[in-house]
């Protein structure tokens, strides 16, 4: 009925710096654009785009208005299990399928996803030591609405080297999936026929709190340390996901896939996280005076336990549980990213950055509750993927 | 589930108090370097968006940087 995660992040951070020291900012306007694109191998692509204005008031405080568009297409895996032979699966529509190879990871290769954003956000500085910081999103896909707000306080403490920071948020989301939602458990039906759906839309609600430090260790590096905890209820299933049923009965075709059923997830999930990172500044020298580099090496480290509904398929002779999900994402495994940042800045009111940085996912291929024909397959495919970022900031 | 989270907090509250009983000086002439830009966290906005979206529809926990869903359906 829970679900927990330990999330351990480090970065570091080297830098090598030229130019010379900023004067002090007259300059209250900021325009920052984003471009990322990853590239999964096998699976999905997307490229996400963000503009971001930013006007800087007389007595300190900020307003921002923030802009997302991204589209995600490709493969994405749909929950069944890699079998022996070419499976075929109905798509969402109801009105057509679409087949996977002997051996292939299930995935949805019609897939593809567009979102909208905006974003609103207050920063207001309410004495030298105390910073409040208000925001709020609304965000739209073709079958997902999400509404957002929250709020941060953050505190200074020993002359600026210790911050304490916390903050409350909460998000309202509709979900209507094409097709309706499938109930849970039912046998996925042939393309034209009806298909198990109930009602065409729900909600799911989200709040959270936490608590963080910032912390100066010397003149050249910094740390910061947070945790984060939320509640999320209502509807938490993906309605495009399904559950392999295994045959563990037959001894001619054990492992071999019986049916393929809709996922059902518990309506009530807590999520906790501890985040920390460190940024080291290695080493600078002024050599020119129109324009200065740096060079940001960053290491991320993820661990996640899996979810206790998490389960790669379900055995034919075992009853149906109440909750299952064979999402990846719910699964036990590790993550790690690698990868840099080159920034350059000019006539100090302008910036470009770029990033280049390797994600792995790896978590059990072959879980000892594989039977049969199943430990043939790979049951959790390792994600691999390639994160391009690219960011200029202009200033007046 | 709770003992988990009381083992986490009270790490969470030692680490804290460890940190904060040291004994920091940085006089404000000695910062130029913490002040740049790049030497902040969340220093780049766009950046830790694209990033904390990232991570939210790959990982089943949601970025560690307090928002509390990421605004999106893939997860």
């Amino acid at each position: 009925m829970s679900k927990s995660s330990i999330r351990i992040s480090l970065s570091s951070a080297c830098y090598c710096l030229l130019g010379t020291t900023a004067t002090a900012n007259t300059k209250p306007w900021f325009v920052d654009l984003g471009i990322m694109n990853y590239i999964e191998q096998d699976r999905n692509t997307g490229i996400e785009l963000i503009v971001n204005g930013k006007r800087e008031l007389d007595d300190g405080d900020a307003i921002s208005l923030q802009f997302d568009f991204d589209v995600i297409t490709g493969a994405t895996p749909n929950g069944a299990s890699a079998s022996n032979v070419t499976q075929s699966f109905t798509m969402a529509s109801g009105s057509n399928s679409y087949r996977v190879n002997a051996n292939e990871l299930p995935a949805d290769n019609t897939h593809m996803d567009t979102r909208m954003a905006f974003s609103l956000s207050y920063d207001s500085k309410v004495n030298d030591n105390l910073q409040l910081n208000y925001s709020s999103h609304i965000s739209m896909e073709f079958d997902y609405l999400s509404l957002g707000a929250g709020v941060e306080f953050l505190q200074d403490f020993n002359q600026h080297t210790t911050t304490l920071l916390t903050g409350i948020n909460i998000e309202y989301n509709r979900v209507h999936p094409v097709g309706g939602i499938p109930l849970p458990f039912t046998s996925m039906q042939p393309p034209g026929t009806l298909q198990p759906r109930g009602e065409a839309s729900t909600t799911r609600r989200q709040s959270g709190v936490h608590l963080g430090l910032n912390q100066i260790i010397n003149k050249n590096s910094l740390m910061q340390i947070k945790y984060a905890w939320s509640n999320a209820s209502g509807y938490l299933s993906d309605p495009y996901k399904l559950l392999s049923i295994i045959d563990d009965q037959n001894n001619l075709q054990l492992g071999s896939t019986l049916d393929y059923v809709y996922e059902n997830r518990p309506d009530q999930r807590y999520i906790q996280n501890i985040y920390s990172a460190y940024k080291l500044y290695i080493k600078g020298d002024v050599l020119d005076l129109s324009y200065r580099y740096y060079f940001q090496p960053h290491l991320r480290f993820y661990h996640q336990t899996a979810a206790n509904f998490y389960q790669h398929s379900l055995n034919k002779s075992i009853p149906i549980p109440d909750y299952a999900s064979s999402d990846f994402r719910l699964a036990k495994f590790n993550a790690y990213t690698v990868g840099f940042k080159y920034g350059k800045s000019y006539q100090e009111n302008s910036e470009q950055s770029i990033g280049i940085e390797y994600y792995t996912q790896i978590g059990d291929s072959h879980p000892d509750t594989a039977i049969g024909l199943q430990k043939e397959q790979d049951l959790f495919p390792t994600l691999r993927t390639l994160i391009l970022t690219w960011n200029y900031s202009y200033n007046w | 589930m709770y003992k988990k989270t009381i083992r986490v907090i009270s790490s969470l509250l030692l680490t804290i108090n460890l940190i904060s009983c040291s004994n920091t000086n940085i006089e404000p002439w000695q910062r130029d370097i913490l002040s740049k830009k790049e030497m902040q966290f969340n220093s780049n906005k766009i950046i830790s968006t694209m990033d904390s979206h990232f991570y939210y529809s790959k990982e089943a926990s949601s970025g560690g940087q307090g928002f509390s869903g990421g605004g999106c359906g893939c997860n």
